[in-house]
């Protein structure tokens, strides 16, 4: 379980060193952090999403942690974090993501749904249920 | 802590605001009202007001055309109706009148002399768009009395000096940079021009090639609208036919274009010295060293004097004109006439009244053609020339050698007489007669105002125009942190494409646009997790004031906005203001016009202000 929010994305980033979408790890985590320091992105019932665009990535990318555990995250003692990487250019897709993604985390049943899937089929099925 | 912050929520936007803002958009989206839209919107209402304003001066002008004379029917029919010694004291008690005006307006506004003028030419053309109200109203009133107590001096100079101040004014309520007020007082004297004569093409096209120098499409449409609007307004008001219907015309031999080329070199010739003649004229009277009323009473005088012989010579000579298409003067009679119009005219203009040469202008050209065709049909029998196309072709031949503008010339003869048979011969003549008389005059019929105004104020005046002039501060702005719930109110209430982010010390840190957000204004989950920061174009272009006109040119054409940040440089990135793209063009339009300013733009339908510039009326 991860300490800080710091700590946590840079766990989840960890995931991503051989992703081909990946540019820069190092400037992703750079814009990452820089966006939390700004405005940290948080929804109700504990669920945080670091993001950033940048161009460190070609394509957007997602990392889902959950944590069984809160995380200490400013504003949100967070137990689903939700890493996002979008390129700078895609801005339709990042506010349709953001927007499906604060649509769906509102219902508490999603999120216990979410927590306790056991993979991303489980994961993305749960959103199915609203 | 497991909640997210309720400070944001606040700033959610209501149902009925997020269903505004769409409406909104969607408005955006279908009419998108952008600067050049909305500067059209303006031209047609300054087109309008023009319109009501000369139709208020005509008005004026008859009423007292009936204290002095008791008919409200044609200048020259209400003095060939009066007795002789009445003829005589009229326009000497109008140009008395006129003279006093003048001179007491001086008086009370002399105290105060700047940057504010009462030349429309000299507001669009160097100055900053700023007419002085009180000067023009006391140049109006003199204008009134000289005009209707039979002056030989036309009403268009103060119908378009009148519209022209209505658009000044519309300007400083506008708040607009510069060159948009220039634009704004050219759309106000192609409006005046347009009701004067009925003749939107040449009004919008007289601003253009005369005043602007220049034609580009970014001016020339509202110079257009303006003038279309106030034809149609006049139209409404007195009716829709042309100034001076031609009587059919017919070409009986392809041959007669060579006498009409001809007559368009030697109209070339004469324009040179009838400008001469008007300068002579104006040079000894301002030799006398007599109060303005005096010098303009003997110019009433000698007007009145001549009009005891011929009341023809009274007015502007729209009168006249008309009746040289439709009565068969004969030679001598023309030439009499011809002589008479060109001494009460340049009696009138040289006394210092106020008021416009470009309906004498015409007659004389018209009546030079008239001599010429009969010469023609003397000499040539077998061509049997028509003397009314030749009368025709002169009246714009004449003018475009007066003028040095060709093409307004053209289009004002064609709107005048909807005479199309001409129009390829006209179009030979003034070509020629201009560049005949380009050789002989550099400083053409409206090219003497500014130069008297002398070259250090005319430089002054355009080193003060800059690209710094054309930075409008105080662009709308949002932090970094903005929600998108304020993102959207901000577009609800501002009609930019574009809103800018800063950052601390105002530093710019890109702009949000309406185009990516528009899609997803509906979506109020978004309004507390989204910020400006996510949204922003951190590329977005941006110009220093130390760059030239042709790199904000060049950034504007790398992207779709209409306006472009200006930042005091690029290290620093402090927002300091924005730039339009309507504004630059109009300023570089500008400044592509001004070399040719010493050469044929320049003065005014009427006299060099005899009245002293008061200061600015108003605001900035």
């Amino acid at each position: 379980m991860a300490g800080s929010d710091v700590e946590a994305i840079d766990r989840l980033l960890s995931t991503l060193q051989e992703n081909p979408n990946l540019v820069d790890l190092t400037a992703l985590r750079r814009a990452i952090l820089d966006r939390q320091k700004v405005d940290p992105p948080l929804l109700p019932m504990g669920v945080a999403f670091p993001h950033a665009r940048t161009d460190s990535v070609r394509n957007i990318v997602m990392v889902i942690g959950i944590s069984p555990e809160p995380i200490p995250f400013p504003g949100v003692a967070a137990r689903l974090v939700l890493l996002i990487g979008v390129p700078k250019k895609a801005i339709s897709e990042y506010l349709e993501l953001t927007s499906f993604l604060a649509r769906h985390l509102r219902g508490e049943h999603v999120l216990d749904g979410l927590m306790s899937a056991k993979g991303i089929e489980q994961f993305l099925s749960a959103f199915a249920v609203t | 802590m497991d909640n997210a912050p309720t400070a944001r929520s606040r700033t959610r936007l209501s149902p009925a605001l997020r269903r505004l803002l769409i409406f909104k958009v969607w408005l955006v989206e279908h009419f998108r009202p952008s600067e050049r839209q909305v500067t059209l919107i303006w031209a047609a209402v300054i087109g309008f007001a023009g319109a009501i304003a000369a139709e208020a001066f005509r008005k004026a002008t008859l009423f007292l055309q009936f204290l002095g004379t008791g008919e409200i029917r044609g200048i020259v029919t209400s003095f060939e109706n009066l007795p002789l010694w009445q003829r005589f004291i009229v326009p000497v008690v109008g140009a008395f009148f006129a003279g006093v005006t003048l001179w007491s307006g001086n008086r009370l506004i002399t105290s105060v002399r700047q940057k504010s003028t009462t030349d429309y030419m000299e507001a669009v053309v160097v100055g900053n768009g700023y007419i002085s109200f009180r000067a023009s109203l006391v140049k109006a009133i003199s204008a009134l009395f000289s005009i209707s107590s039979g002056a030989s001096i036309g009403r268009e100079g103060p119908l378009v000096q009148l519209a022209a101040l209505l658009a000044s004014l519309a300007g400083r309520l506008r708040h607009c940079p510069v060159p948009q007020k220039r634009q704004m007082v050219a759309c106000g004297a192609a409006a005046g021009i347009a009701s004067a004569y009925n003749a939107p093409i040449a009004g919008a096209f007289f601003v253009a090639e005369i005043i602007l120098g220049t034609v580009v499409v970014e001016s020339l449409g509202p110079l257009i609208l303006s003038s279309v609007v106030a034809t149609f307004t006049t139209r409404a008001l007195i009716g829709a036919s042309p100034l001076y219907r031609s009587p059919d015309l017919g070409f009986h031999s392809r041959w007669e274009a060579l006498p009409l080329c001809l007559m368009g070199l030697l109209l070339g010739f004469l324009a040179p010295v009838y400008l001469q003649l008007l300068r002579q004229v104006e040079r000894i009277f301002s030799r006398l060293k007599y109060p303005v009323p005096l010098k303009m009473t003997i110019g009433g005088a000698i007007v009145g004097g001549i009009a005891v012989f011929f009341p023809q010579v009274c007015g502007n000579g729209q009168e006249l004109l008309s009746s040289l298409f439709h009565q068969n003067w004969d030679f001598y009679t023309i030439l009499t006439l011809l002589i008479v119009k060109l001494a009460a005219t340049s009696a009138t203009f040289g006394s210092g009244a106020v008021g416009g040469v470009f309906t004498p202008t015409l007659f004389i050209g018209s009546a030079l053609g008239f001599l010429y065709g009969q010469m023609v049909l003397l000499l040539f029998p077998n061509l049997q020339s028509d003397p009314n196309i030749y009368g025709l072709v002169g009246m714009g031949t004449f003018l475009a050698a007066s003028s040095g503008a060709p093409i307004m010339a053209i289009l004002m003869v064609f709107e005048l007489t909807l005479s199309y048979t001409i129009v390829p011969y006209l179009m030979v003549a003034c070509v020629l007669g201009y560049y005949c008389s380009s050789i002989f005059e550099r400083r053409f019929m409206y090219g003497e105002s500014l130069e008297r105004k002398g070259a250090a104020f005319f430089s002054s005046q355009l080193a003060e125009v800059s690209v710094t002039d054309l930075i409008r501060t105080d662009p709308i702005t949002l932090p970094e942190q903005a929600s998108f719930a304020e993102i959207a109110r901000t577009f609800l209430q501002f009609q930019f494409q574009h809103i800018y982010v800063v950052g601390e010390d105002r530093r710019f840190l890109g702009a949000v646009s309406l185009h990516d957000v528009k899609a997803f204004l509906d979506r109020p989950e978004l309004e507390t997790v989204v910020i400006a920061a996510d949204i922003m174009d951190e590329n977005f272009p941006r110009i220093s004031p130390l760059q030239g006109t042709a790199e904000a040119l060049r950034k504007f054409s790398e992207t779709n906005a209409e306006r472009l940040p200006v930042v005091d440089n690029f290290n620093s990135q402090r927002l300091i203001g924005s730039i339009s793209k309507t504004d630059l063009i109009l300023h570089l339009a500008g400044e592509q016009s001004r070399p040719s300013v010493g050469r044929a733009v320049g003065a005014n339908l009427e006299q060099p202000a005899p009245v002293a510039a008061s200061p600015r009326d108003g605001d900035q």
